[in-house]
């Protein structure tokens, strides 16, 4: 649910980056952080257990500049992938405009990815919103590791399903490296600012 | 099946990129089947043994990690600017009060149940949303594992006012059935189920009695004292309000704000109570079957 302050022409809106555990979630808001931090607004905040595996979100708010006429700000949170953490999913998705849905690459992961994509679709419901209809991208993480000879499925099959019927952006990426994270953002950011100005009538 | 030693190496290569992203279970998996491999071989080197070795040290060091992931507090007490930060980004509605109570909700949500109980308190203080925030204050008490807490609070409200007795039968409904649920066997003060008037708001409601008339002693300088009763159109907090009509004018003159009105008599469904009151507010209604009636708001002084 974007804020939009039409007398200050300021807008804010909500991105979330949702995925299995352990997918990369936290490694692509830390390189954003790290590359883009003079457009940080403050640290990045993340509530983390030990093993840096997410326990309730991480935040980082970024202030992009005038887009439009509007000073757009963005605030990124992820979720906690492990499939027990389902009610605090549910919270941070609460008011979301757009989602960057991270997948592994990994031939191991290839089940976990497809039951987080079901999760999202069912959370979403819960809010009276449609998987279909929400600004989405996705990222095809973790290739690099497939110069380390481990076995990672090739995109094409990854398109094949997880993307077959939703059809939207795809990118693929190595968080760690930063490889594919800032076109990831750039693209989501595009596809919700642009689902924004459609829903709020702003900048006409 | 007799694996190739490059085989093998592959398997403990995915093993350990696998522990490396925290993927502890796919790791164990993946170190076991190396294990199961080596054993199924009747090769009995120094290597193979020593090989055999590291590998099971590192399926403990995995398994050790795994039953510490299981052990971790879910809910740690965050720091105090996590929780104004989780207050401030999981509040979305545009009224302020109900933006406060969801920011609380949400504190509760991620296990701060300590602040957000203290929180509750405070909008409860307030008069926001009392019959909202009094049940999330009976959840954080409960969430807790303080079902006496949950108990002594409710009686606290039953004795002090501070709820409606709408608000107070919610409570009382939703406190006996989470404490059935939980096989907890207590009896809660009975209240009064007689439906209550339904003109008020949810808002800031402390006076527990309801007024429906007034009886005021007016000073005429020509006349001398006299009494004149009045009905009672609202009642929000300790304030009420009653109407006279534009024919009366006169009458609404007598009144100043911030008059003192001494000896006022306050009918109630159960008793009549005296006490003194201030005028607070004299307004004239715009809209409506009553335009151009004014409504004069009285505040109760206890006495």
């Amino acid at each position: 649910m974007a804020f939009f302050n039409q007398k200050d022409k300021v807008i804010e809106c909500k991105i979330v980056y949702y995925g299995p555990g352990m997918c990369g979630k936290t490694t692509n808001l830390e390189y954003i952080f790290r590359a883009g931090r003079s457009y940080a607004t403050t640290d990045m905040i993340s509530i983390n257990t030990k093993g840096d595996r997410t326990l309730y979100f991480d935040f980082l708010p970024m202030g992009i500049g005038r887009i439009m006429g509007c000073d757009v700000k963005v605030q990124l949170f992820t979720v906690p992938g492990q499939s027990k953490y389902r009610s605090t999913r549910k919270m941070v998705l609460k008011g979301v405009d757009g989602i960057v849905f991270v997948a592994d690459s990994l031939q191991i992961r290839k089940n976990e990815n497809l039951s987080s994509l079901k999760d999202l679709q069912e959370n979403l419901a819960e809010q009276n919103m449609d998987l279909f209809n929400i600004p989405l991208v996705f990222q095809y993480n973790k290739r690099d590791l497939s110069e380390n000879g481990i076995p990672i499925m090739q995109v094409s099959e990854m398109e094949s399903y997880l993307n077959n019927k939703l059809k939207v952006p795809f990118y693929t990426a190595s968080a760690l490296k930063g490889n594919g994270v800032s076109d990831t953002l750039k693209k989501s950011l595009k596809l919700t600012l642009r689902h924004l100005q459609h829903e709020l009538r702003w900048a006409n | 099946m007799l694996l190739e030693d490059f085989q093998l190496q592959t398997l403990i290569n995915e093993a350990e990129v696998y522990q490396s992203q925290g993927l502890l279970e796919e790791s164990k998996e993946k170190y076991l089947s190396v294990l199961h491999y080596m054993t199924d071989d009747n090769r009995s080197s120094d290597t193979y043994k020593k090989l055999i070795k590291t590998v099971n040290v590192r399926i403990e060091k995995i398994e050790e990690d795994i039953a510490d992931f299981e052990k971790i507090d879910e809910t740690p007490t965050l720091s105090h600017d996590v929780q104004n930060l989780i207050q401030k980004v999981f509040s979305f509605s545009q009224t302020k009060e109900m933006a406060e109570v969801e920011g609380v909700l949400a504190l509760a949500k991620f296990g701060q149940h300590e602040q957000a109980l203290v929180e509750f308190h405070r909008l409860l203080g307030k008069g926001v949303a009392p019959g909202v925030v009094a049940k999330h204050i009976l959840e954080c008490h409960l969430a807790l594992s303080s079902s006496e807490a949950a108990i002594s609070q409710f009686n606290q409200w039953v004795a002090n006012g501070l709820l409606t007795q709408d608000d107070l039968l919610d409570a009382q409904s939703f406190l006996e059935t989470v404490l059935r649920d939980k096989g907890i066997e207590t009896s809660l003060p009975q209240l009064d189920h007689t439906p209550r008037k339904k003109n008020r708001t949810r808002g800031e409601q402390r006076l527990a009695l309801d007024i429906y008339s007034l009886k005021i002693q007016v000073d005429d300088h020509s006349e001398g004292l006299y009494e004149i009763d009045f009905d009672v159109t609202f009642q929000s907090n300790d304030t009420v309000s009653v109407v006279i009509p534009s024919e009366k004018k006169t009458l609404l003159d007598r009144f100043h704000l911030g008059m003192s009105l001494p000896k006022i008599k306050f009918y109630t469904p159960r008793a009549v109570f005296e006490g003194n009151g201030i005028v607070a507010e004299k307004t004239e209604i715009k809209i409506g079957p009553k335009k151009g009636d004014y409504v004069l708001d009285i505040k109760i002084k206890a006495n």
